[in-house]
Order: structure tokens, then C-alpha cells, then sequence
């Protein structure tokens, strides 16, 4: 075989759009994939009966709006991707019924909460706007461009008025954040959620996430046809520009000569060398202990080493339905929301349930994401036409009380409990409307993915120590490492996880940089407004 | 909207990708649709338990051995497809006796020695290098030769045919059953050898004897693709993109325009029209073809001859399980090597059964063993041969495949007891399986689970019924398939419409053949400079 010019590892959403940047600016780009299929996090599989598509990682796209790639690449996925907006996000169930509703229009969801308090729906207004200016002005810019070192940024912050909100919120929990601006239990419970769900602590001090997940929770969209989809299109841009994607190839070792990345050595035996750069997407400590090996990188491995993965998982069920869910509710909107929420009343209930997880228990009454997205896109089910998927999710352990093989036994239990409060709070979820249904551990996640290591789904803890310009570690979070012609640029890596691009995209920028191979697409918009501004 | 390309393939099966992959290589610009999110029709792997992969649908290449050309002229290996060679295939009769084939030949009859000592000399020298050799020709001219290129393979077949030795035993105008029968003098033997002829879709009572040996010879060499067969349909569309192709999923055909007589394009679900500049091929049943042609499109006795195609009775459903342990068959105890076989087939003592099954299949009635079990073909720990379908330590089932009647013909009543039926299917599928083995627990499963005919129908409707050969053999093969008007690629009269699915010749099967010959006679017709 002829050796590529780029090697990546890994077919998540970070190595294929970063392929795909990388083979259309011209380059030979070989992308090896450990699982039979690619896409990660990107995943699509009819695990219950057949012709109903599951989305067992990634359902709801968060960055649609903002993401590079959309726009880039807007011609070759167009054939392919259709993004669905529901205009209900996400509905929260009291269990006497009343519901709350963020929707996509802040105007209408700022009703909503007014029926609640009339202080949070002002409130909410409020920071609506002040974040939006902070997403778009601040956070995005940031997403989508290397870190830069926290003095550096604390300084570049302090310039601006929008700066100065977002550095004054920076080192607040989320719980804080809930706590100092709303009043109403219901309202906090809904922003306790917005701002933690993709798996954060309460009470962890990285604030600066808050404005963007409350904004972009006004934002999210399905891909019509599943998830998977998305990899697909990303997949057959690689191919169409030239490069090669391999599937059952697990990286078994990346070579490394006199402090340069030369090839990789597949678990299978064979062996390729890479021409100009390996890209590694995969986890940090998989990428430098694993596949490099301490004693060819000479880096300060303690980050590495001390790697902390998430501390809590999701466990899902899958099911199929002859009719979506109509929940007992005093309004229609939690039967046509993207996201429903049911089994809490409030923010303290909520932390008593992040609570239990943390200490390695599955609640008995679990609070529950539910999803439905054949409501939105009835292509889901394209061979049983009528019936839906629903998918319901809960924050879980990796570990049942110390053991995580105890999933293999306790994960039907698990599923009862959350199809019990599915069938309490709706009218007709019963044995004859939910067909089928399939759980899903987070041990299946970790066995699934295996760069999801003990259910991970963001390839690490989002901590103080592992963010930022930390992430993995300060040689390494500018994608470039220690060693010559090796990248790293998956969701282990600055930004972070979550389908965002933002690895993928920046490691393929630096990879451009180094190689001196010139850019086919333009610095976005909000780049460049933002080095205007004088944030980067 | 409307989009134009030179050719529009409908449905992105085995032999839709392969026809894609060469028109487009050969500089067309080429649209495959597909009715599912993925490519690959029954080349279908998927990750129904974490960590566990099964190929629920096709798994073994039984050309592997032949080497055929789509391999070089598509450069599969450069796209990433590779093989792995399978050890095994065979039966564990009711007794725990287990007869497969080996890698090697002088194993293989070393435990045909101890069923009868006389079928092993037979099967020596059947299987002499020299024979094989010529059967290989023979099934390559069978399987690699288009309609322009030869009037009568299967007379050019058996041509060769007449240079092996000991050819005369097996008369062309005795069946493989007869055959069998009169050459070989163990059951288990006949038995084993009339397997294969199952698993090739066909009938024991109606095929020829002659077929049965080059046939069987096809199973010294099968290939199973790295990664689950699912691969060979992503490498296979990759190179319709390579080459600047469009394949677009979840899309399916809802009609082919007919203009004067001449396919021009298709319209897609989606309400975009396709203009197809120089040809519309379909890789559909002849029924599902019509449909979208439209009858009023083709003459009457076309109609006619369409709606008189026929299915098998047979179907096969799918059974996957997570396991583990590995247990050991009970046939280790007469074998050990039995353990590291592949494909073994439990339900069958003697060809009798064969005969057996068709018949309660033709009745609409699910076939039982001689102690009530369920006969399910090639049960595999697949994983053995490529470790990446489970995770260390653990271990698959797949495939294992249940035989079922044809669900469509055996009516409705019984598509409900079956769907209303699931678990105990499942249940009893498993029981016949742990009583071949040793040491199987339940606390073993991980997880299990069963597809039905219905399903293969639902996820693809090409397999009418179940039907995964999309049509017997009996009558309708050769130039025949699906019937003589529409046997060599073309559909009459319908000018620029062409068909490469199973329904044509060489039927159904992972076998790099009908796509192949589909785009030859394209080639020829179009006078296309190719590959
Ligand atoms: C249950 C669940 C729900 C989620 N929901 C959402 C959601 O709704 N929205 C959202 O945006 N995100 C969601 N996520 C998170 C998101 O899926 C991930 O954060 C994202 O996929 C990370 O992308 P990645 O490309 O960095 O890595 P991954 O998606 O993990 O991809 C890494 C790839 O590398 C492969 N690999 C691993 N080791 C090797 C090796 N040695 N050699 C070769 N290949 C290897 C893996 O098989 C995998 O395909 C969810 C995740 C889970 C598990
Ligand atoms: C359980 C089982 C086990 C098998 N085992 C083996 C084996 O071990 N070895 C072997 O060689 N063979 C095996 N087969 C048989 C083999 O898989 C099939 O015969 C072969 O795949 C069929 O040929 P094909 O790929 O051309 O068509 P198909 O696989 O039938 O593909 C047809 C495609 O067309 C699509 N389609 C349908 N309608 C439309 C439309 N209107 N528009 C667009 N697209 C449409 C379908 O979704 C599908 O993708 C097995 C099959 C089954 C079901």
C-alpha cells in the first residue's frame, strides 16, 4: 500500500471532519477506524426491531448555527444532511401535570416561565441577551481556534464590557449560577439541566460553560434519517476527495523514530507509514501511554497520567412505540418537544439525583430525558412506517456500587425503572404501546466506543485540570505535541466533546499551518470579528 | 428539482454497488439509490449489543476461491477490504458427530474416513487438484461470462465439466439427491455434501447431479470479510465515490421514467426527478422492478410473466448472541477440531431431511428435526476467525440462521403467529443450539435476539417472502432469470433498462457476479471504453 500523506485515527465526528478538511485541501488522507462502522459518537443502529433507526450516542446537534463545517462544506453535504429544528426544545413535566418549555424562541419561552414567576421570565430575558453576545462574540470565536494561555485570555476579557460578564461568572457552578438568578423550583430545576446534562457537576466551577449550553438549548437540531447520517456525509467527502477510509483497523501502536511520528502499527499487524502527520482523535491516554508509550515522549506526562474520566455516564433505553408519548400535562407542548424532561420538581430533587449517581447508585425513580424523534422525522422508522423510537436517558455511574460488570445484570432493572416513570407520567405508555425496548449502560458505551473509556462521552472529566488551554495538557492542547508530525484533535482535546467540531476543525487548521498547505476555505466570520474585537 | 447523470442505479445492494462502482470507474457519471440509510442490503452487520457484531444476513463468500475479477478491477484491497480464510463448514449430526471441511484437504478426508473409508477415496479423487482446478473454470464461466461473450455457458460449463475425472458418476440427468445417494455410501457424508447444495439455494430434487461436486468444491475456499460483511458494501461504494459517484441513502425509487419506450430516468421518494442520460438499472426483484416501471409500460405477457416469477418456500431468519464463554460442542468429543469449524449446521441426519424440509416448507409449516429441534444453518463463534466482531474475551453467535417457509406464501396467519411469537422462537432456536453444546449456560448470554423472515422483507423488500436467493432457481436460471425476455440484463422492451439484482442470473449471494455481468453487457451495449 502507498503510504498516505496524513494518517487519523479514529472516525468520530473530530477524525472525519478533520478528514475532510485535510483531503480537500489536497492531501492524501488514510482515516483508520478501530469499529466496523464510522462515525463514534455518530452512531445509528436498528438495535431493536428491524427498520426503526436508534441513535445510541449523539441525537441533538448543538452548534448547528455556528460550526464550520456547515458552512464549509455546505455544497457536499447538502444532498445529504437535513437538519430538523423543532420549534418545542425542551419541556419539563411537573409531576402535578404543569409544564415549562424552553423553545426555540426565547420570546415564547420567556412566556412560559412567566407563568411561573414573573422574575425569572424577566431574568431570563436578560441573560438571554447577555449571552447570546457572549456565545457569539466570545465563546464561538474560541471554539473554533486554538486556546489561548488563561493569563493571555483573562487579559484580552477585561477589555470589553461582554468580557468582563463572561470572566464574572467563569468560576461559578452551575448550581450558583441557577441559585443567584432564579427563584422559582421548577425554572431552576429546567436551567440545573441546561446547564449540566452534557455530564457536568452541579457544583463544578467551570461557569463559563453555562451561557453557552443555555443558548445553544434554543438551538438543537436532529439530522433527518438518524444521526449517523452525519458520518456518513462527512465519510464521502474524505472519499471524494481522494482519501481512504478503513474500517475493523485498530491502532495498535503509533511509531515513533528519533522524536517524529513516522506510521502506525495496526493491532492486525500490518504496519503504514504516514508520509507528513498522524492525527490522533482518539483519548489522551490512550494516544500517549497506550499507543506512543512514555518512553518516546519526552513531555511532562502527569496530566496524562492522572487523566480523570467522567465521573458519571448515561444509561439509555431504547424503545420502540406504536404512538409517541402523550404525557398527563396541562399543555400539549411536552408531547412535541425535542427534549422531555419528567421525574423531578425542582433543582433540589435534580441534585439529590446527581447525587445518588456520584455515589455509584442508580436512583429508583430516575429523572429522565425522553426523546421521540420519529415525531419530528417519521424516516426513522422507514421500515415498520407508523411506529416511533423513543429514547430515554439518565445520568448513571460507570460503576454499580464498585463494579461495572454488575450492568450486564442490573440493566433490565434499570430499564424498568425508567419505563416506570415514563408510564406515570404519561396517558398511554403501556405494555401494548411500547413494542420493544433495549437498554444501554455505560459499560455497553465504553464497550462500544472504546475511546469512551468508562463511559466517558467527552474522552474526559470536564475539571478545572483538564480544560481549556489544558486539555489534554499545556504542550499538547494547541493539537500540535512533543512529537514532530503528530496531531491530536479528538474530543480529549480543546474545546472538548460533544459533537462541536471544534477538535476536528482545529487540528486540521494546524495540520494546514505546519504543512504549508494552503487553505481552501475562509476564516469565519466570527473570527474574524472577534480578532476586530480583540478577544483573539 | 431534477439532477442528471449518465446512469441512475436503483437500490445499493451487492450487485447495485458493484454495477455503480464500474460504471462510474469506467468515467460515467453514475446516482445509486437506496431505500435504507446504509448500502449493502444483506450485506448487514451491526452492533446489536455493544461490543458484539453480527453479520445478521450474508457471511460467507462462496467465490472467495474463484478470485473473482471485480477483486483486481476495482482494486477492493486497496479500498480497504480484506479477507480472512474460514475453516469449517459442515454439519454436527443428531449423534454429536460433526463432519466439515478443514483448510486442508487430507484432513478433511481424514474425518471423512471415519464415516466411510470408500467416500473418502471418491472424494480424493473428485477433489484432485486437476478436478478443482476445472471446477474453478467452470464456475468462473458460470459465474464471469456475459450473455454477448457466450450463448450457452452452461453447455461451455459442462464442457469442462466432461474433462474431470470420475464425471460420469454424476449424469446430467439425475438430481445432486439421486447423486449423492449412489455415489456415497455413508449418510453423513451424502448428507454433508447435499448441505452445501441447500446452501446454495437449491433444490435437491431438481438440480443436477453434475453440479453437486464443482459446487461443493467452491466451500474448500470460502472468505469472510475483516470487519463484517457490512465492509465489502462500504468498499464497494467508496469506489463509486472514488471515481466521483453519488450514492444517496434513504431515498428510494418510486418510479422509473419511461419515455418512447426508453428508461430516461427515475423519480425518488423525495419528489426529485433524475434524469438518467443512457441507462436505468435496477437491482430489484422483477416485481418491485414492474412496479416502478409501471404495467402499463411493457406489454401484457411481460406483466404476465412477472407476476408468475417464483420464490423460494424457503426463507431463513437470523439469531445473534453475545456471549461470555465460548462453549465447546458436544461433537469435541468426537472431534476436537469441531470447535475451532465454522458454519456447522445442526437439523440434518441424512438427505432424507432435505427432502423433509422442503415439504413442510411448501406446506407453510416451520421444519422440525427428528427430536423436535430447530434447524438452523451454519451456526458460527465467528469471532474465532475475526476477533474484531467481540471484545476480548468474549464472544458472538453469528451468523446462525434459522430456515423458516416463505412467509409470503405461507399467508398471513402465519406472518402473526411468527410476530406474535418472537421470544419463543428465540427460545427454542437457543435450546436447539445449547443441546449441541457441552457446557452452554444461559447465565452465558449476554444477549440474544431473533430475526424473522419478515424482518429480512421489512429491512429489504427485494426478498420477497424471505426469499434471500429473490427467486428459485428451478426454471428460472441462466439466461432464464427472471424469465427469457428479461434473462440476459435487459428488461424487454423497455430499451436502456437494466437488471442486476439476484432475480437475474447467477441469483442471489454474495457472489461478484450478477453486477458484473450486468455492466459488461452495459458495456458492450454502450460500447463504453471500461475498465
Ligand atoms: C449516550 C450518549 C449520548 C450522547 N448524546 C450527544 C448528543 O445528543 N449531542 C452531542 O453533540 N453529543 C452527544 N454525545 C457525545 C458525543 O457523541 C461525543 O462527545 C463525540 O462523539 C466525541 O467525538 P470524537 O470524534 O472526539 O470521538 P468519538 O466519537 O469517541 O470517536 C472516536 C473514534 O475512534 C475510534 N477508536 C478508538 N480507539 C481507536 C484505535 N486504537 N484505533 C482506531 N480507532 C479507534 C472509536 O471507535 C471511535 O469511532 C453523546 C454520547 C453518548 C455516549
Ligand atoms: C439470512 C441471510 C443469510 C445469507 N447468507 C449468505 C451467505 O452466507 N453467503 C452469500 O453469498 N449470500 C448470503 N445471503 C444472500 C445474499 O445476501 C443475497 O442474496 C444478496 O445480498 C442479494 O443480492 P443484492 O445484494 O444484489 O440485493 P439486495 O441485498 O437484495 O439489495 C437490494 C437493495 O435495494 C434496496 N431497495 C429496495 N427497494 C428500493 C427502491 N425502491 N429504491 C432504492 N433501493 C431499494 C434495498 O434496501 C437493498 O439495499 C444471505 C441472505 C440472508 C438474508
Amino acid at each position: 500500500m502507498n503510504s498516505p500523506d496524513v494518517i487519523i485515527i479514529g472516525g468520530g465526528p473530530n477524525g472525519l471532519t478533520s478528514g475532510a478538511y485535510l483531503a480537500k485541501a489536497g492531501l492524501d488522507v488514510l482515516l483508520l477506524e478501530s469499529r466496523h462502522e464510522i462515525g463514534g459518537g455518530l452512531a445509528g443502529e436498528e438495535v431493536t426491531t428491524t427498520g426503526l433507526i436508534h441513535n445510541p450516542h449523539a441525537l441533538y446537534f448543538l452548534l448547528v448555527d455556528y460550526a464550520p463545517p456547515y458552512f464549509d462544506f455546505n455544497q457536499e453535504l447538502a444532498p445529504f444532511i437535513k437538519h430538523i429544528y423543532p420549534e418545542v426544545q425542551i419541556s419539563m413535566v411537573r409531576s402535578d401535570g404543569k409544564s415549562l418549555t424552553l423553545f426555540s424562541d426565547p420570546e415564547k419561552t420567556a412566556k412560559s416561565i412567566e407563568k411561573f414567576s414573573r422574575s425569572d421570565s424577566e431574568t431570563y430575558r436578560k441573560m438571554y441577551g447577555e449571552y447570546l453576545k457572549i456565545v457569539e462574540d466570545i465563546i464561538i470565536p474560541y471554539t473554533f481556534a486554538p486556546p489561548i494561555p488563561p493569563v493571555e485570555q483573562m487579559d484580552l476579557l477585561s477589555k470589553t464590557e461582554t468580557g468582563q460578564n463572561f470572566t464574572e461568572i467563569t468560576e461559578m457552578t452551575p448550581r450558583e449560577i441557577v441559585e443567584e438568578n432564579f427563584e422559582d423550583e421548577l425554572v431552576k430545576a429546567l436551567f440545573l439541566y441546561v446547564g449540566t446534562h452534557p455530564i457536568l457537576r452541579y457544583d463544578e466551577p467551570l461557569g463559563y460553560l453555562f451561557p453557552l449550553y443555555f443558548i445553544v438549548s434554543h438551538r438543537m437540531r436532529i439530522v433527518e434519517g438518524g444521526t449517523h447520517r452525519l458520518a456518513s456525509a462527512l465519510a464521502k467527502i474524505i472519499i471524494r476527495n481522494g482519501g481512504m477510509i478503513h474500517e475493523a483497523s485498530e491502532v495498535a501502536e503509533i511509531i515513533v523514530e528519533d522524536g517524529v511520528a513516522k506510521g502506525v502499527r495496526l493491532k492486525d499487524g500490518r504496519k503504514i507509514m504516514a508520509k507528513k502527520a498522524i492525527l490522533s482523535t482518539v483519548d489522551p491516554p490512550q494516544t500517549f501511554l497506550k499507543l506512543i508509550g512514555e518512553d518516546k515522549i519526552d513531555m511532562d506526562l502527569s496530566n496524562i497520567k492522572n487523566w480523570e474520566w467522567e465521573e458519571f455516564s448515561f444509561f439509555s433505553v431504547h424503545a420502540d412505540l406504536t404512538e409517541p408519548p402523550v404525557y398527563r400535562s396541562d399543555s400539549s407542548d411536552p408531547n412535541r418537544a425535542l427534549i422531555t424532561l419528567i421525574g423531578y420538581d425542582s433543582s433540589e430533587e435534580y441534585i439529590t439525583e446527581m447525587d445518588a449517581v456520584l455515589q455509584g447508585r442508580f436512583p429508583e425513580r430516575p429523572a429522565c430525558e425522553v426523546t421521540c424523534p420519529t415525531v419530528f422525522d417519521p424516516t426513522q422508522a422507514y421500515g415498520q412506517p407508523g411506529m416511533h423510537t423513543l429514547r430515554i436517558t439518565s445520568y448513571a455511574p460507570f460503576e454499580l456500587d464498585g463494579d461495572a460488570e454488575k450492568w450486564d445484570t442490573f440493566k433490565n432493572e434499570a430499564m424498568d425503572r425508567c419505563l416506570s416513570v415514563l408510564k406515570d407520567y404519561t396517558e398511554n405508555m403501556n405494555q401494548d404501546s411500547i413494542r420493544y425496548s433495549y437498554p444501554q449502560s455505560p459499560l455497553d458505551i465504553e464497550r462500544r466506543i472504546p475511546s469512551m473509556v468508562k463511559g466517558s462521552i467527552k474522552h474526559g472529566a470536564y475539571i478545572p485540570f483538564q480544560m481549556g488551554y489544558m486539555r489534554p495538557n499545556t504542550e499538547c492542547s494547541g493539537y500540535r505535541t512533543p512529537i514532530k508530525n503528530l496531531y491530536v484533535g479528538g474530543a480529549g482535546v480543546y474545546p472538548g466533546g460533544w459533537v462541536s467540531f471544534g477538535p476536528g476543525y482545529n487540528s486540521a487548521n494546524a495540520i494546514l499551518e505546519d504543512l504549508g498547505v494552503e487553505k481552501w476555505f475562509s476564516e469565519p466570520e466570527f473570527i474574524k470579528r472577534a480578532k476586530e474585537n480583540g478577544y483573539l | 428539482m431534477t439532477a442528471e447523470f449518465d446512469a441512475v442505479v436503483v437500490g445499493a445492494g451487492h450487485n447495485g454497488l458493484i454495477l455503480g462502482a464500474y460504471l462510474a470507474k469506467s468515467g460515467l457519471s453514475v446516482l445509486v439509490c437506496e431505500n435504507r440509510w446504509e448500502v449493502g442490503g444483506s450485506m448487514d452487520t451491526r452492533e446489536l449489543f455493544p461490543g458484539f457484531k453480527f453479520n445478521l444476513h450474508a457471511t460467507y463468500n462462496v467465490v472467495h476461491g474463484l478470485n473473482p475479477p471485480v477483486y483486481r478491477d476495482l482494486e477492493l484491497e486497496k479500498f480497504g477490504l480484506r479477507w480472512k480464510p474460514c475453516t469449517g463448514w459442515g454439519v454436527v449430526f443428531g449423534d454429536n458427530r460433526a463432519l466439515f471441511y478443514y483448510p486442508e484437504l487430507k484432513h478433511t478426508l481424514k474425518l471423512v474416513e471415519r464415516f466411510s473409508q470408500n467416500d473418502a477415496r471418491l472424494i480424493e479423487r473428485l477433489f484432485s487438484k486437476e478436478n478443482i482446478e476445472k471446477y474453478y473454470q467452470l464456475a468462473r464461466t458460470l459465474f464471469y461470462t456475459a450473455p454477448h461473450e457466450l450463448e450457452n455457458p452452461a453447455s461451455e460449463a459442462g464442457r469442462i465439466y466432461k474433462t474431470t475425472e470420475g464425471y460420469e458418476r454424476f449424469p446430467f440427468d439425475s438430481t445432486m439427491m439421486e447423486a449423492a445417494e449412489e455415489n456415497f455410501e455413508s449418510p453423513e457424508v451424502q448428507t454433508w455434501l447435499m448441505r452445501i447444495v441447500e446452501a446454495s439455494m437449491m433444490e435437491p430434487s431438481e438440480s443436477s447431479a453434475w453440479t453437486l461436486m464443482w459446487i461443493n468444491s467452491l466451500y474448500l475456499n470460502l472468505g469472510i470479510a475483516v470487519g463484517g460483511t457490512h465492509s465489502i458494501a462500504h468498499v464497494l461504494a467508496r469506489v463509486i465515490q472514488y471515481y466521483g459517484g453519488m450514492i444517496i441513502e434513504r431515498d428510494p425509487a418510486v418510479e422509473i421514467l419511461i419515455e418512447n419506450e426508453r428508461a430516461v430516468g427515475v423519480r425518488l421518494k423525495s419528489g426529485k426527478t433524475v434524469r438518467a442520460r443512457k441507462l436505468v438499472a435496477s437491482n430489484l426483484n422483477p416485481s418491485l422492478t414492474l412496479e416502478l416501471i409501471g404495467e402499463e409500460n411493457v406489454p401484457s405477457e411481460i406483466v404476465k410473466k412477472v407476476k408468475n416469477y417464483r420464490y423460494r418456500y424457503t426463507s431463513h431468519g437470523s439469531i445473534a448472541i453475545a456471549l461470555k464463554r465460548k462453549p465447546s460442542w458436544k461433537a469435541s468429543e468426537f472431534t476436537q477440531d469441531v470447535n475451532s469449524a465454522m458454519g456447522l449446521s445442526i437439523g440434518w441426519e441424512s438427505p432424507e431431511n432435505f427432502v423433509r424440509m422442503y415439504e413442510a416448507h411448501r406446506k407453510g409449516e416451520i421444519y422440525k428435526d427428528d427430536n423436535g429441534f430447530m434447524a438452523i444453518e451454519a451456526v458460527s463463534f465467528l469471532n474465532e476467525v475475526e476477533p474484531t466482531l467481540a471484545p476480548p474475551g468474549y464472544h458472538v453467535i453469528t451468523p446462525a440462521w434459522p430456515y423458516f417457509p416463505n412467509t409470503r406464501y405461507a399467508g398471513e396467519k402465519f406472518i402473526e403467529y411468527m410476530e406474535n411469537n418472537r421470544q419463543e422462537l428465540l427460545e427454542w432456536a437457543i435450546e436447539s443450539i445449547m443441546d449441541k453444546m457441552q457446557d452452554m449456560k444461559r447465565d452465558d448470554i449476554i444477549g440474544a435476539t431473533i430475526y424473522l423472515p419478515t424482518d429480512v422483507e421489512k429491512k429489504n423488500p427485494n426478498m420477497y417472502g424471505g426469499d434471500i436467493n429473490v427467486g428459485t432457481f428451478e426454471g428460472q436460471s441462466m439466461w432464464h432469470r427472471p424469465f427469457p425476455e428479461w434473462g440476459k440484463y435487459r428488461a424487454y422492451p423497455v430499451e436502456n433498462l437494466y437488471l442486476c439484482g439476484p432475480s437475474s442470473h447467477s441469483g442471489g449471494g454474495i457472489k461478484f457476479s450478477n453486477g458484473y455481468l450486468c455492466y459488461k453487457t452495459i458495456k458492450h451495449d454502450l460500447g463504453l471504453g471500461g475498465v
